[in-house]
């Protein structure tokens, strides 16, 4: 009789951490699909950004040496390797607040609008990552090696833009 | 763009909630997208109209006592299946999931979609008995949303708390056009001086106690002073509290449309907001704002950030009727100074403006779905 109900709870038992673990493996590979995600709608802004950097450069009618400077900050961000990329973008943030007063019409709203783009992808990514790093930082995960082989998700630091992403124009 | 909005409330009765997925709703179609909001309701035949076009009716919904209030609201197995099927036919980029912490509606399509998900709490208040209830079963689920954006700053520690999902600031929008241009009550404006107050003045948080003290301090001196009340709450109760020396200065008006709250706002000198705490925005201050009513408020955190830091209104220490009545008299007796209140605020709510805001929400939604390029559907 006792041998019956030890069995039985341990089969519960078994059954319990199986949901479990599967549970968690599954809640992990949404986490890093939504990470990789993010990271990619993340990257599709600052690349929106360096355009409206460019197109600024280009016609913006700024002084030639900030217009030199912007188009290095432009460039230098644009191939940035993803390790230097947050200061590569901080750099870019910098030269375009140096430039901000001369700003006018619609390349200024379009930076506006692509920096407001940034800080909000780069918010969701950053979210994303934290969700992430907490689950894989639990002991559950690490026992069972749950995370495979994936790499660790890294935070972004996003570049500071003044007035959470409001710019203002002319 | 078409976007799915879930709305916990019905909209047989009004409320904080309901007016502004309502009003983002009309905003949202106005720009040139298609929504569909999901809200309890009755769904018969012989019902329909009673609506917007735009608000698919969830079947009934049971009144229950929420954060000192009653709200209605919709749950179980008819409403679960109503929730599957909206999202089917529904084919949504976007679901925007309001007020998702009470046994509602929003908990069961969170529970039903995946996809692109935004998700707004618009209670300032994390320790209401409704979320403890649920604790157990919350966080897991809110923790896969896609985003918690919260109505205001305050509100946006909420989220942050319960789901471990970030915020981002997603304020109230406010239809100032609709405010600025309501005419004033048959009689107003009126010499002698008249004051405001919107809301549940039962509720203690709201500070009515502050406000009839402050106004004993001040009816000595000012014979004609009027204070105009539009609201629900016990208003025998009220006249008591208020005592024989106040009972000819109160006027109530009762519950009011929004049309009736923007003609009482154009019909005052000072819109008072004696708030306690537990407001999580202020959506009333930028109404007054929008009406060019000067506003003299409790100095909250919430309040503040509205008012411009205190440049487009004046702010008093919070449960002073002391201060407050000095607040008041302050004011009445300066035009100038109110005059300079009511230029700046005018400034400030344009950024509270919903066609403004509305497009904030629109690039919130842009960048979920950029991260999830997929429609919303029902969970494998």
């Amino acid at each position: 009789m006792i041998a019956a109900i030890l069995v039985t709870v341990v089969v519960v038992l078994l059954l319990l951490s199986a949901f479990r673990l599967w549970l968690t493996a599954h809640r992990l590979d949404r986490l890093h699909k939504r990470t990789e995600a993010a990271w990619a709608a993340c990257e599709e802004a600052l690349a929106r950004r360096i355009v409206a950097a460019r197109s600024l450069a280009a016609t913006g009618h700024l002084p030639p040496t900030d217009s030199a400077d912007l188009r290095a900050a432009a460039t230098a961000a644009d191939r940035a390797p993803r390790s230097s990329r947050d200061t590569a973008e901080q750099a870019l943030t910098d030269v375009l607040g140096g430039v901000s007063l001369e700003r006018r019409g619609d390349l200024a709203d379009e930076l506006a609008d692509a920096e407001e783009r940034v800080t909000l992808a780069c918010r969701f990514y950053n979210d994303a990552v934290r969700d992430t790093r907490a689950l894989r930082a639990s002991w559950f995960t690490r026992f069972f090696r749950l995370a495979g082989r994936a790499r660790l998700p890294e935070y972004f630091d996003m570049p500071a833009i003044a007035d959470g992403g409001k710019t203002v124009t002319g | 763009m078409r976007v799915g909005l879930v709305c916990p409330y019905s909209f047989d009765t009004p409320g904080g909630v309901q007016s502004h997925v309502a009003e983002l709703a009309r905003v949202l179609i106005s720009q040139g997208h298609y929504v569909s909001v999901l809200a309890p309701g009755d769904d018969s035949a012989d019902a329909a109209g009673d609506f917007p076009d735009f608000v698919v009716p969830a079947g009934r919904s049971v009144p229950i006592r929420y954060n000192g209030s009653v709200a209605r609201l919709s749950f179980g197995p008819m409403s679960y299946t109503k929730v599957r099927r909206w999202i089917r036919a529904g084919n949504f980029d976007v679901l925007h999931v309001h007020e998702p912490v009470a046994p509602s509606l929003s908990m069961l399509a969170l529970m039903v979609a995946d996809g692109p998900i935004v998700a707004t709490f618009h209670t300032a208040n994390p320790r209401s008995r409704m979320l403890a209830a649920f604790q157990g079963i919350q966080p897991t689920r809110l923790a896969e949303l896609s985003w918690g954006s919260a109505v205001s700053d305050a509100a946006r520690w909420v989220p942050v708390g319960l789901c471990g999902g970030g915020a981002v600031m997603d304020p109230n929008g406010v239809d100032v056009d609709f405010f600025a241009s309501a005419e004033p009550l048959p009689g107003y404006p009126r010499a002698g001086g008249t004051v405001g107050f919107i809301g549940r003045f039962d509720e203690p948080r709201k500070g009515m106690d502050v406000l009839l003290e402050a106004m004993r301090y001040l009816v000595p001196e000012r014979p004609d002073l009027r204070l105009v009340v539009v609201g629900a709450g016990d208003e025998a109760d009220l006249m008591r509290e208020a005592g024989p020396e106040l009972a000819e200065h109160l006027v109530l008006l009762g519950r009011a449309s929004e049309q009736g709250k923007a003609r009482m706002l154009k019909s005052i000198d000072l819109y008072c907001a004696p708030n306690l705490g537990g407001e999580s925005f202020g959506i009333i201050l930028t109404e007054a704002m929008s009406a060019g009513t000067a506003v003299v408020a409790s100095d909250l955190d919430s309040f503040r950030q509205v008012l411009g830091g205190g440049a487009a209104g004046l702010l008093v220490p919070v449960g002073d009727p002391f201060a407050f009545a000095d607040g008041i008299a302050t004011l009445l007796d300066d035009p100038l100074r109110r005059a300079a209140f009511v230029d700046k605020a005018r400034a400030v709510v344009a950024g509270y403006d919903w066609q403004v805001v509305a497009r904030t929400v629109v690039k919130v939604y842009e960048t979920v779905i950029a991260a999830d390029p997929r429609s919303v559907a029902e969970i494998e």
